[in-house]
C-alpha cells in the first residue's frame, strides 16, 4: 500500500466532505448534508470524527433567523487529503504503465 | 485497493470539489445579487448629473448599495473563500468595463437623443441605464469567468 494512503480518510463519506472543503474556507453544514447525500446525524458523525482527528475545525454562527454551523479543512486536513489524492493518483498511474493503457470501468 | 477503485474515489473527489466551485459561481452571480448591484450602479452613475450635494447622497447610497449587497450575499453564503488576486482583478476589470459602457451610454444620449448633462433626465442617467443594463446582460461571460478562476485557484487533489 501506498505510505501516503490514508485508511481513516478513504472512508466514502468522509472523502466527500473533504473533497467538498478543499475549495473553499467554510462550508455551511447544510450545504455538505445535501451535496453528500446523507442525514444531519450521519453527516455529524463523520463531521465530528474528522474533527477528533484534527482534519476539520467546526464553527457555529448565531444568525438573526437561524443557528447556522460552518465547517473548515485545517491545514493538516489539507495536507492529508492531498497525500491521499496523490496516492490514489499513483495507484491509477502504476497500473496504467503496467497494463500499458489507461484504467476504464 | 485496485486501480479501478483508485480511479473511482478520484472521480468522486473531483465531483464534489467541482460541487463546491459551482456553488461559490452560482452565489457569486445570483440574479438577486446582480440586480441590486445593477441598482446600485444605476443610482451612483446617475447621481452624476443631479444637482450639488443630491449628487453625493445619490452616490454613497448607489454604492453602499452595491458593495452592501455583496457584503451581506458573502454573510450568508453557503460556501466562503477568500477572494483571490485575480478574482480582485477581474471585478476590478468588470467595473472599468461598466465605466466604459456608462461612457458610450452618455455620448450616444447626447449625440441621438440630445439629452442635457443637468437635471433628473440627462445624459448620466442614460450612461447609467446602458451601464446597469450592460452589468446584468454580461451575467453569463462574467460566471464563465469566475468558474475558470475559481476552477485555477481553488482546491486540490
Amino acid at each position: 500500500m501506498d505510505p501516503l494512503f490514508d485508511e481513516f480518510l478513504h472512508v466514502p463519506a468522509r472523502l466527500s466532505v473533504v473533497a467538498l472543503l478543499a475549495p473553499a474556507e467554510w462550508v455551511d453544514f447544510g450545504f455538505l448534508r445535501d451535496s453528500v447525500g446523507t442525514s444531519d446525524s450521519a453527516l455529524s458523525k463523520q463531521v465530528s470524527a474528522l474533527a477528533a482527528a484534527g482534519y476539520v475545525i467546526v464553527r457555529k454562527d448565531q444568525d438573526k433567523r437561524a443557528r447556522r454551523t460552518y465547517v473548515q479543512l485545517t491545514t493538516q486536513g489539507r495536507l492529508a487529503f492531498q497525500r491521499h489524492a496523490a496516492a490514489l493518483e499513483r495507484i491509477v498511474a502504476l497500473a496504467r504503465d503496467s497494463t500499458g493503457r489507461p484504467v476504464t470501468d | 485497493m485496485n486501480q479501478h477503485d483508485a480511479q473511482t474515489s478520484l472521480d468522486d473527489i473531483h465531483r464534489f470539489q467541482d460541487r463546491t466551485r459551482e456553488q461559490i459561481v452560482r452565489q457569486s452571480f445570483a440574479l438577486p445579487r446582480v440586480v441590486v448591484s445593477a441598482l446600485g450602479l444605476f443610482i451612483a452613475l446617475a447621481a452624476i448629473d443631479l444637482p450639488h450635494s443630491w449628487n453625493l447622497v445619490a452616490l454613497a447610497l448607489g454604492m453602499a448599495l452595491y458593495a452592501g449587497v455583496g457584503i451581506v450575499c458573502e454573510h450568508r453564503a453557503a460556501v466562503r473563500r477568500k477572494a483571490t488576486r485575480q478574482e480582485a482583478l477581474f471585478h476590478g476589470g468588470l467595473l472599468a468595463c461598466v465605466m466604459v459602457a456608462f461612457g458610450i451610454g452618455r455620448i450616444a444620449a447626447f449625440a441621438l437623443f440630445g439629452l442635457p448633462p443637468q437635471g433628473p433626465l440627462s445624459q448620466a442617467t442614460a450612461g447609467a441605464i446602458v451601464a446597469a443594463l450592460a452589468y446584468v446582460a454580461a451575467t453569463p461571460v462574467n460566471r464563465s469567468i469566475m468558474k475558470s478562476i475559481v476552477r485555477q485557484s481553488g482546491g486540490t487533489a
